[in-house]
């Protein structure tokens, strides 16, 4: 009987089972990622081209296609400049009563024990239920596994999952498999945020394992609560809605993400930082 | 007997590195056609990660990169197909775009079996090929959602998005065969049907 396959073909057949269950293997016990870092290596200067080329035409197109709106918007900015230099004027008298007020609530002392390294989003990549950023600053420039990705503004983004020389992947919140610890600003409650892609809410997170006496008002903030990952006090989102989970035990809450991830460009990731004080 | 300067004298034969490297016409061409095949691919994969990410259809945005290697090895003769479908797979793993190394074994199994049956029963051609892919794609993103249900990883409600995945990647499977049968002809047929 004449065969389906030749030898070959059943040879890749093979080949590609052995290679599968390979990888599944060493990705859950080890963390090697060379052939992950050679293929991000050729990919990173071409999406760092591509998206430069992006910026490029976009930049190109409002020339030519958005000049009245441009010019509407250059009026509008200078605008806020005289307004900025009129807020500039009165800096020096809000600095000094703003130093007063970080010398007395500590917090923002806090944030001054930040180092940060900031860069560019070069590409998103999701998957139903993964949401992961790559961004061109890697361990040449003290980047590593593990660190905290933030916003200027403070707000979490994200973790850096995989780094290589000149770039680092980040997992976003988004992403159902990252859970943090985190807090309610206003009434101390405390459980663990995760993306809501596994629990019907995707673009949102969850959090869960709240006490089933807390008490949830909507719009209130949800801070980090503090590991040996995530500084105390960085902004993850606030509560949109909550409820009893499933067993009826304990309580949830969902929370629209302080990052607009859609508009989101830069980001800065989070060198070394301070729990104390 | 001492040879004499009328004697026949062979050509020395070629030991060095560079007649090892020598090749013919028809290698140089196969290897230009898959490097073609290789660039055009990474180009097509970073242009999804940066520009068509954002293109959303019901929450799903599309997936040049199983698009691409399903279409691929239905242009291609069964061996051809097997390998370039096992070196895509893992490609698309390591550039972090995939959800698992399971989609190695999904997408050599499904691009060896279009392969095989495209070459037995269907000619090479624009339609044979991607109804093919289609139909392997369909299968493809259809098992993943399967995969991700039975995993917990999604939820039954995401299935628009899946859909929304599937049919931007069918939409482009028509627009990508013109440019990969383009390269493909480059050195002529490898193999007859």
């Amino acid at each position: 009987m004449k065969r389906l396959f030749s030898n070959k073909v059943r040879a890749v057949l093979v080949l590609a089972v052995i290679i599968a269950l390979a990888l599944a293997i060493v990705n859950n016990v080890t963390t090697f990622d060379l052939p992950n870092r050679i293929v991000q290596g050729i990919l990173v200067p071409l999406r760092t081209g591509m998206n430069n080329l992006n910026t490029r035409a976009e930049q190109f197109y409002s020339y030519m296609f958005r000049y009245e709106a441009l010019v509407a918007e250059n009026e509008a900015l200078k605008e806020r400049i005289a307004q900025m230099e009129d807020n500039a004027r009165t800096a020096d008298a809000l600095s000094r009563e703003n130093e007063r007020l970080r010398e007395a609530a500590n917090l923002l002392e806090q944030r001054e024990s930040y180092s940060l390294v900031d860069g560019y989003i070069i590409s998103k990549n999701s998957t139903d239920w993964n949401s992961i950023l790559t961004v061109n600053r890697g361990t040449s420039a003290g980047v590593d596994v593990g660190m905290v990705a933030i916003t200027s503004t403070g707000e979490v983004v994200g973790l850096v999952i995989e780094a290589g020389s000149n770039y680092c992947q980040v997992k976003t919140v988004l992403d159902s498999s990252l859970e943090i610890s985190a807090t309610i600003t206003s009434s101390g409650n405390s459980g663990m945020v995760q993306g809501g892609y596994s629990t019907g809410t995707e673009g949102m997170l969850r959090m869960n394992y709240l006490p089933s006496n807390a008490i949830i008002r909507n719009n209130t903030q949800v801070v980090t609560s503090g590991s040996t990952v995530y500084p105390r006090d960085l902004v993850i989102g606030y509560v949109v809605d909550a409820g009893f989970d499933e067993t009826g035990v304990v309580k949830y809450a969902i929370l629209r993400p302080a990052v607009d991830f859609d508009s989101l460009e830069q980001v800065f990731i989070l060198t070394e930082y301070s729990n104390e004080g | 007997m001492a040879k004499r300067k009328t004697d026949f004298m062979p050509d020395p034969q070629g030991t060095g590195i560079l007649s090892k490297l020598y090749m013919t016409y028809q290698q140089r061409m196969t290897i230009l056609r898959w490097a073609l095949y290789t660039i055009t691919c990474l180009v097509l994969l970073v242009a999804q990660d940066v520009l068509l990410c954002d293109l959303k259809l019901f929450g799903g945005s599309v997936n040049l990169a199983v698009s691409m290697i399903l279409l691929i090895c239905a242009m291609q003769d069964l061996e051809t197909a097997a390998v370039f479908a096992l070196v895509g797979s893992c490609v698309y793993l390591f550039s972090d775009a995939a959800p698992g190394p399971y989609v190695i074994v999904m997408l050599t199994v499904l691009g060896v079996a279009e392969a095989a049956f495209r070459q037995s029963f269907l000619r090479r051609g624009f339609g044979s090929s991607v109804l093919c892919a289609g139909v392997c794609l369909v299968v493809y993103e259809a098992l993943l959602f399967g995969i991700g249900l039975f995993a917990q990883l999604t939820r039954i409600g995401r299935f628009w998005a899946f859909l929304g995945t599937t049919i931007q990647s069918l939409i482009a499977l028509p627009l990508l065969y013109p440019l990969f049968a383009a390269i493909g002809k480059i050195g002529g047929k490898t193999w007859i049907e």
